[in-house]
This record gives C-alpha cells, structure tokens and sequence, in this order.
C-alpha cells in the first residue's frame, strides 16, 4: 500500500512539476515577459525593476530554476494591477469557488444518479425517454445558456431566487445547478448505463424476477458496482468543474478564483492568470491523488491494476 | 429493439470483424441517423447557406434596430429572425457564425488529432525516456482544467482566429494521446506486430501499416466526441469576450453580445443558444453511436 | 354638556394626534434602517485615496472622505472641510477650515491634517495618479489650527474648484499608529459615511456618521455591491434586491422603464465620447495630415441616427469638446452636420477621391454602448469611402497603445470626464500636446498656448473668452471626430429620491425614501 500511495504522489508531484514548465512557457511565449507582469501605466523603470526582481535577464535555465523555488514557496507573483500578492488574492477566493464547487458537486450526484436509477428501472418507457431526453439536451446545451435562461426564468420572471452574488443558500442554487447540470446530465446517462450492465448480468444468473423485493436488491448491488465508474468520472469532473467555475462565476458575480482568472485575462493581469492555472491544477492533481488513494484503500484489485499501468 | 431514439443497448463484446459496414450500423439506429441529419443541414447552412445569405451581414440599418423575427417585409425584405442593435439581419448573421464556428472545429481537431495520434503513436510503441517525458506531460496538461488553460494561453498570445485555433489545438491533443498510447501499447504485442518484427520490418512501417489502421477508429470516435467541445469551447471564449472579436460574428459572440437585451429581446440570446445547442447535439448524437458501433470500451470517455 | 363633548373631540384628536406621530416616528425610524444597496460594476481599489484615482473607487470613498471645498449637483462650489477660502494674492489661496469635526476614529480634523493630506499625496513616493491635476501646487503650511495656506507656481484661479474633486482628507494620527498602508483596508475620513466593511470584489459596506458636520444623513446604512456585468445587475434592479445601479448602457434602459417597481434617471453629463485622430508625428503625405480629411470624417458621421439607435435617444451631439453643463462652454458654436456628400467632397478636395484605409481602436463593455458606437460610426466612414477597420481591445491594452503611442493608423475610441466642470479641461488633458494621453503632436502650437493660458485666466469672463478661441479653433484644426456625450444612466427603485451627479460619485449624503 504505501508502494502505491509512494507511486502516486511522485506521479503528483511531476505532474505539478510539469504544470509550472508550462505555466513558464506561457510568460515567455510573448516574447517580453516583464510587459506581461506590468499594468498598463507601467514606465520604462518599472520593467527594468521587474526585470531585475525576477532575474529576466539571466538565461532561460536560470530563470527557470528560478521560478521553481519561487512557486515551491508559494510565491506565486505580484499582481501591479491590484497592488497585491497573487497568493493573497487567490487565497481570498478559494473558499468561494470550493463552495461552489462541492455544492455542483452534489448536485451533479443526486440529480444524475437519481435521473439515471430511474430511466435504467423503467427502461424502454417514456419515463427513460424523458429522462435520456433531458440528459443529452444538458450536456449539448452551453452552460452561459442554461445560465441566462434560468436567470430569466427564476430570478427575473419568478423571483424565487437572487440573480447574483454571494449570500447564504438560495444564492448558491442557480450558480450550483448550472455548475452542476452538465455533469449531471453525464452522470445520468452513465448511471443508467452502468446500472443496465449489471442489471443484465445478475438477471441472466438468477434466471428469475422475484419481484420488487429482487428488484430492490438488485439495484442496491448495481449501484454500488455502478458506483465505482460513477466515482472515478466525478474525480475528473471535479477539475473541469473548476474550469466551468469561470464561467459560472461571471455569470453570477460569484466572488471566486474563476473571476478573478477572467477579470485578469481582459486586464493583461498575467501573474493572476498564472497563479490560478498553479492553483487550479495544484487543486486537480490534490483531488485526483485524494481519490485514487480512497480507490486503493477500498479496492484492492484496482490498486495492483493501476500499478501494472 | 425499442422505437424510442434513446434507447442505449448493453455492451456486447463482438469481435469487430465481420459485421456491416459503421457507417450502415450508424445510420441505421435512430438516434444516428438524426445525428446526421441534423450535422448535414447544419454543415449545408453553414458552408452553403453562409454564402447566399439574405443580406451582407455586416450591413447596418440604424432605422431598424432590435426588429422581432418577422416574415412580413418592413422597409426591403423580410428578417427571418429578426435584427440585432445595429440593424443588421440575425439569420444572416447566424449562418456565418456557425460557419466560422464550424471552421474553428474543424480546423482544431485535425491538429489535436495528428499531435496526439503521432506522439501517442511513438511513445506507446517505442517507450524509453521520451515515453516518461511525454506522458508527463500529457499528465501535467491534463491536470489544468481545460478553460482556465485556453483562458491563460490567450493571456499570453492575444485573441483572433488564427490565435483561438492553436490555442485550442494545443488544449486538446493530449487527451488523443494518451488513449492512443494506450491503444499502441496492447497492439504492439498483437501477433501481427511480433511477426512483422522477427521478419526485421522497420518500426515506421510497422506504426503505417499495422499499428495505425487499429487505432484510427478508435482516433475518429475520439475526433467525433471532441468537436462539440470544440465548439462550445469557442463559444465559451467568444462569450467571455477572449475569442473570435467583432466584426466578424461567432455563435458564442452573438450569445455575449445579446444578454443584455434579454427583456426586451428574448429572442436575441435565445437564437445563438440553440444554434450552439443544436450543433453539440448533431455531434453528441453522431459521436455516441459511432462510439459504440466501433469501440464500446471508450463509453464512460463522454465529452470530456 | 357642550364641555364633555369638546373635550372628547379634543382628547380623540389628541389621541390621533399621537397616534400620527409615533407612526411616522416608527416609519422614519424603519426607514432610515432600511439597508440602501447600490450596485456598480466594478470594485473600489484602496480604501485610501492616494493610492487610486479610479472612478469605482472615488464614487465610494466620496462618501466616507471629505475635500475642503464641497459642490452640489448643479456643481455649484460649497464649503467642504473649509468655510471659505480667498486668494491673498495671485499664487496664494487661504482656505478658513470648520471647527469642531472629528475624523471617523475620533481625531480633530485641523490644519496639520490638511497639509498632511496634501504633502502626501503629492509625495512623488505615494504615486498618486491624480498628481498631475494638481502640479500647481507648490506647497501647503499651515497658519493656524484653523487656517491653511496653498501656495502655486503660477496663478491658479481655478484651484477652489479643483478642490472640490481631488484632495480628500486622511487622519494623520491615524495612520501614523497603525502604519502607512492602514487605509487600504479600513478607511478612515471625515465624511458622512464611516467604514464598516470591504469583503473584496463583493462589496463595502459604510454606516451614517451620526457626528456627521453637515448633519447625519437620512439613510443609515448603504451597502456598495460589485456586480460586473450589467444584465445581472439589472436583474437585481428589477427583483428590488438592488436600489440603485450607475452608468446602464443603453440596451438595459427598457426593462426598467417598462417595470413598475424601477424608474430610469438620466443624470447630466460631463463626458464626451471621441474618435481622437491619431496624429503622432504624422507625415506630411498621410490623410489625416489634412484639415480637411479630419473635418471631411466630422461630416460623415450621423450622430443622430447614432443617438437614436444605439444610445436609445440620450445625449446630444458635441460640438467640439465640451457640453453646457461645463463652465464656459461656449454652446453657440454648431457641431457638424450629417453631410456625407460634404464628406467626400472635402475628400476629394484633399486629394482622396477614392479614399483611404483608416483603422479605429475601441473596446467593448468599458463604456456604455462603445462596441455599438465604433462599429456604427465604422459603417458610416466606409460608406464615404473611408474603409474602416474596427479593432476591439480589453481596455488596458488600449490605454498601454495610446501611452505608448503605438496606436494603428486612424483614430482611438474613447470617453473623456471632466471631473472638475470646465470646458477647458478635457482639451487639456485630450488634445494639450505634452499631456500624456495627448496623440497630437507636435501638435498645434496656438491651440497648446491657449490652453495654458487657460489653467492662468484670472476670471470666468477670461475663460470664456479663452474656451471660446479654443474651440473654435479646434473646429478648424480637428484633432479628433467628435461624437456626443456619454450617458450617465441610473436605475433606481422606484422609491429611492437621489440626483445623479454629473461627476458620476456615488455620494449618498442627501438619498432618502420616498414617503
């Protein structure tokens, strides 16, 4: 177990290892990094200074080396624009776009397992229809769309609940949902795919319906087999969902680290874009660590597989 | 089989010899075959249509602005779907943004594709250093949730067609390469492989000849999956104001643009919404039965 | 009996009497604790004042600081901190400062605290942005407890009215004990309003000053919300969580028009949007080197058609640089008309039959109806035969081309405040050849004289004569295609009574509720 666990945290590190060579790539693409990490009324001595404080006249491996033990640190920058720590500023955010996060989480869960148990038990129905309907039609439809639409209609036409911002519960339902919805939809369909598997192998060994009470059954030992697949492509979704928390939180005026990134990008703000890809993929790869370890711990045959990969 | 288009068969391991043809099997299930038909009438309005449009879509009317979808000409001719602040016709507009939107699509996937085809290619067959180096990246890549690395690419190289395009070509191959290699890894120890190895077969050959034919299907569903993200991806930026810019329109652009007018012109928004909508569709549509026509082990892959 | 019967009517009127009282006692009382939520789109930099000009910052802090010279809505100067103030002689003001006020941490506002406000932020240490407005100013000593005296470089007789924009008041003892960054997060100033919390990108919140000079304002608690984008912001409007959104582009005027519960008030205006011709050290061979092509554009605009369309039928079109509500704006000068033949005949003229590529940079979002704005005057000029190439930027970078004067060939898109009230202000801070946002020069020597004589003119009658020459000769010389002015939309609750000001602060002192 700890080969394992050892394994997976050296593949975590390099994998954030590889994150900041890319993120090091990016400030030096444009050709003059230091114009990247100025604000706009930045004079001639302010790059020079930049210049001098982050070593960009060195050599490229220099600066690299550099820029390693920088971020190891946690010194992921200097936003000009906002006369702040790049740490500071992220940290301030965080929690908002955890809440948010967990909260689309969640509902990607219930509603989709829910909405996939039930289209697998009445498979072939209208109900199924519906609800694979439903499913495809979430994860076509763009989330700035289903975003404005559910603005409209529930803040607006309904006002059932508040349009944007950060508040208590109902301020978190529609930013949630929309976060939400597509995994749902995604989960659903796998869900219901899943379910049928299993369902269909038992079925065929058993050789006989015993009734609800059967069917009860079947479906508790379904999904706990569907669980495991379910499980894994939340992991992902949790990282991509911190890519969808950019939108989602624009939309809402969510005070989180996926505005801050956008707010950044339009404002030429590069050493706050560069720390939200650290920290978004630091998150990632923390989360994904989380969740093969959980998986080791509670299946043992899917630990020696992953390490025959 | 039920009649509904829905309806999602279990898995069945074949051997994928010896069945009709994929493209039968894929038209002949109704989910598939509306898949289609929905792609054909969008690819005709957008790289047809686009070209015949009612009127220039940059043409202004400052008389006629934020006109409802009408088909009783006022002042000229008809506006199918209305006018947008300007006064320019939405349909006609439409039509080029779903043509540059398809462009974008279609010009990233092939790139995505052959970056992650080849290097998936050489590493899973070849392994050594490179293997270890690659894969790590792949890993690192991967580990950055895709919007926030588009978001931060065009930090760094500025938005535009030209710029969108690469950003969103360099976003996508890794996820091609990975399963690729994957793919790679179990084919080079296949008998085929063995043998055209002891017979003293140049590697290059072996991955033209052997390698590449098994692993392109499972590469086109992988293409086929990926253009709807594309697509909304696109859309994604333009929305936020970091991707195509004005004047040339872009489904997502249109979308940004008219969210503002959501009261007093619902249908603004609403138009560019289902477009996008209806093209991820088409995509979704297609891409889930060609999937399980020709590898049903990538299910649980969905839209990334 | 007649005595038992009056009595009962005087006690039940007594009785009512009472009643009344005590009901609209409570109702006050339930109205000045009604929260007062405001919404803007972008967030407040710094609590402390020397360290941001922003506009999102200055419309709070106006509230919780206070400058020694005070204007109304009308712009109308009005003792401030300071009761009144003369000028002792040309390069000499003496400002008299109010007795007896306190700063929000309890500390007496005095003299020692007006100069060091001043040195401060004109400490080319604190990198104040507004220090430029006020270089004039040589030095600042103090009399008295109660009297300051400003001393410039040359006659300024317009400093009073500088003072009522820049020049806000920080406590000294304050900042001395708690470290010279402790007003960025807390601020701390004279006004009517005192700090209570800044939850950053999200909202400040600021309680009345019931200690307040001028008498603590009706509506106890405001609440200043970020809220980026504007149809949210709206939203809110409509759904009565949000009582009062600033500067609304045109698209979202209908909704509030249309709904009960909001209304729609536009206020005056003291910004002017233009197309600024970029006339960089321009060869002699290139089109906008030439008077007349820069006026042959100036006609092939329809600035109506513009107004009516996208800007909904707000503003009016701008002559040269300055609207009616700015001091000595001369309105009897005519802007130019929609003329497109006139247009291409000047073309012509000049040597430009078939005419020539022209490039503007705009941005979209940054003001209200820009994108709209530089897309329609684009259209316009191609159809004079000017092609134009409509280059959309984020903000930022825009203002980074124009300062370091790399803009394309064409002009710039942009919106000029004047924050002070005088028609010679925005040509001083646009057009004024050594200004930094200037993209004329070398320039036009005459224009750049007039306006330095402008910053010195002893008396209005002077200014007026000044900003007359001035803009008659910029409808000669044509640095820029001028537009109109830029709306200054408010979308209140239908019960909220407050007068936007033309200065776009967000200064809550006189809101109240409609009863």
């Amino acid at each position: 177990m700890s080969e394992y666990l050892i394994r997976r945290l050296a593949l975590s590190l390099t994998a954030m290892l590889g994150v900041i060579t890319i993120v090091f790539v990016l400030l030096h693409v444009s050709g003059d990094p230091a114009a990247l990490l100025v604000t706009q009324n930045a004079t001639k001595q302010d790059m020079e200074r930049i210049r001098q404080a982050y070593g960009l006249d060195r050599p490229l491996s220099v600066q690299y080396g550099r820029f390693i033990t920088r971020v190891a640190r946690g010194d992921l920058g200097y936003s000009y624009r906002q006369g702040l720590p790049v740490i500071e500023l992220i940290g301030e955010r965080l929690a908002a776009t955890f809440e948010l996060a967990l909260a689309a989480l969640a509902v990607a869960m219930l509603l989709g397992v829910a909405l996939g148990t039930v289209a697998a038990a009445r498979r072939g129905s209208g109900v199924d229809t519906a609800a694979m309907t439903i499913a495809l039609l979430g994860t076509s439809m763009p989330s700035f769309w289903l975003g404005l639409l559910l603005i409209i209609v529930f803040g607006v036409k309904l006002g059932w609940l508040p349009v944007s911002g950060y508040g208590g519960l109902d301020h978190l339902v529609m930013p949630a949902f929309v976060l939400g919805g597509f995994y749902a939809a995604q989960v659903s369909r796998l869900t219901r795919t899943s379910l049928l598997d299993v369902l269909a192998q038992d079925y065929v060994r058993t050789g006989r319906a015993k009734g609800l009470t059967g069917r009860a059954l079947l479906f508790k030992h379904g999904l706990r087999n569907a669980a495991l697949p379910v499980l894994t492509v939340l992991g992902l979704h949790f990282g991509q969902m911190l890519g969808g928390a950019l939108i989602v939180e624009s939309i809402f005026a969510w005070p989180g680290m996926g505005r801050l990134a956008v707010q950044a990008v339009l404002g030429r703000d590069f050493p706050v874009v560069q720390g939200a890809v650290i920290m978004g993929a630091a998150v990632f790869i923390a989360v994904n660590l989380t969740v093969d370890l959980l998986y080791g711990w509670v299946d043992p045959r899917l630990r020696s597989a992953a390490q025959r990969a | 089989m039920a009649g509904s288009i829905l309806a999602f068969e279990a898995p069945r391991s074949a051997p994928r010899a010896r069945r009709a043809s994929p493209v039968r099997r894929l038209l002949r299930s109704p989910s598939g075959a509306v898949g289609a038909a929905l792609l054909a009438v969008l690819l005709a309005a957008g790289f047809v249509g686009s070209f015949i449009t009612p009127y220039d879509p940059a043409a202004q009317n400052l008389g006629l602005t934020v006109h409802p979808p009408s088909l009783a000409p006022m002042r000229g001719a008809a506006h199918l779907l209305g006018t947008d602040q300007l006064g320019r016709d939405v349909f006609s507009r439409l039509l080029v943004g779903l043509r540059i939107s398809l462009l974008v699509a279609l010009a990233v996937v092939p790139l995505s594709t052959l970056v992650g085809l080849t290097v998936g290619m050489v590493t899973g067959y070849r392994g050594g250093w490179l293997d270890v180096v690659l894969m790590r990246l792949v890993d690192a890549q991967l580990s950055i949730p895709t919007l926030l690395l588009t978001v931060a690419v065009v930090a760094a190289l500025g938005s535009g067609l030209l710029q969108i395009v690469a950003v969103l070509g360099i976003a996508g191959w890794p996820g091609y390469a990975r399963v690729v290699r994957a793919e790679v890894l179990s084919l080079r120890e296949r008998e085929f492989a063995t043998a055209a190895r002891a017979v003293g077969a140049p590697d290059v050959r072996i991955l033209a000849q052997h390698v590449l034919p098994n692993v392109l299907p499972t590469v086109l569903v992988l293409a086929t999956l990926h253009l709807p993200v594309v697509i909304v991806l696109e859309a994604a930026l333009s929305f936020l104001g970091l991707g195509i810019q004005p004047p040339a329109p872009s489904l997502g652009q249109m979308l940004g643009y008219s969210q503002d007018l959501v009261w007093q012109a619902w249908w603004m928004p609403t138009i560019p919404g289902v477009a996008i909508t209806l093209v991820v569709l088409a995509f979704n549509l297609l891409g889930d039965r060609l999937r399980d026509v020709l590898d049903p082990r990538l299910r649980g892959l969905g839209p990334a | 009996m007649i005595v038992g019967r009056w009595r009962r009517i005087v006690a039940v009127c007594a009785g009512a009497g009472v009643v009344l009282a005590l009901g609209s006692a409570a109702a006050t009382q339930a109205q000045t604790s009604r929260i007062l939520v405001v919404a803007q789109s972008a967030d407040i930099a710094t609590g402390d004042p020397a360290k941001n000009t922003g506009l999102a910052t200055i419309a709070v802090l106006a509230n919780i600081y206070d400058t020694l010279v005070h204007r109304d809505a009308a712009l109308k100067l009005k003792p401030g901190l300071a009761l009144s103030w003369r000028a002792v002689d040309p390069t000499a003001w003496e400002f008299k400062l109010r007795k007896g006020v306190k700063f929000h941490d309890g500390e007496p506002f005095n003299a020692d605290a007006v100069k060091f406000s001043f040195d401060r932020m004109l400490d080319p240490k604190t990198h104040w942005p507004g220090a430029g407005a006020l270089q004039l100013i040589k030095a600042v000593t103090v009399v008295d407890d109660g009297t300051v005296r400003f001393t410039t470089s040359q006659p300024w007789p317009d400093m009073p009215r500088f003072l009522g924009y820049y020049g806000m008041i920080v406590p000294p003892g304050y900042l001395k004990h708690n470290g010279e960054d402790a007003l960025v997060r807390h601020a701390v100033g004279t006004g009517p309003y005192r700090f209570v919390r800044w939850v950053q990108d999200d909202r400040v919140e600021v309680e009345a000053n019931q200690d307040y000079w001028g008498g603590r304002p009706e509506i106890g608690r405001v609440v200043f919300r970020v809220i980026p984008t504007d149809a949210p912001r709206v939203a809110e409007l409509l759904a009565g969580s949000v009582q009062l959104a600033n500067l609304l582009p045109p698209e979202l005027f209908s909704p509030l028009q249309i709904s009960s519960k909001t209304k729609l008030v536009i206020g005056k205006s003291l910004s002017v949007f233009f197309v600024i011709y970029n006339l960089v050290n321009i060869p002699k061979d290139k089109p906008l080197a030439d008077p007349r092509v820069r006026q042959a554009l100036n006609y092939a605009v329809d600035r109506q058609a513009i107004l009516a369309s996208v800007m909904h039928n707000v503003g009016t079109p701008v002559a040269t640089f300055c609207s009616e509500v700015m001091v000595a704006c001369d309105a009897s000068i005519p802007s130019f008309p929609y003329d497109p033949d006139r247009a291409r005949a000047l073309l012509r003229e000049a040597g430009y039959p078939s005419g020539f590529e022209f490039t503007i940079s705009g941005t979209s979002g940054t003001y209200p109806g820009d994108r709209d704005i530089v897309l329609a005057v684009a259209d316009q000029l191609s159809r004079v035969g000017v092609r134009t190439k409509v280059n959309i930027t984020e903000i930022g970078v825009q203002l980074r081309a124009v300062l370091d004067r790399k803009l394309p060939e064409g002009g710039w898109f942009t919106r000029f405040t004047d924050f002070f009230g005088i028609s010679t202000i925005i040509p001083l801070r646009a057009f004024y050849s050594p200004g930094e946002w200037s993209q004329w020069r070398p320039g036009y020597a005459p224009f750049n004289q007039l306006v330095e004589a402008a910053q010195a003119a002893p008396d209005e009658a002077a200014l007026r004569d000044i900003s007359k020459r001035l803009q008659l000769m910029y409808k000669d010389q044509v640095p820029a295609l001028t537009l109109f002015t830029a709306p200054n939309a408010n979308g209140m609750g239908r019960d909220l009574e407050w007068t936007p000001r033309p200065d776009l602060e967000l200064t809550m002192v006189d809101a109240s509720w409609r009863r």
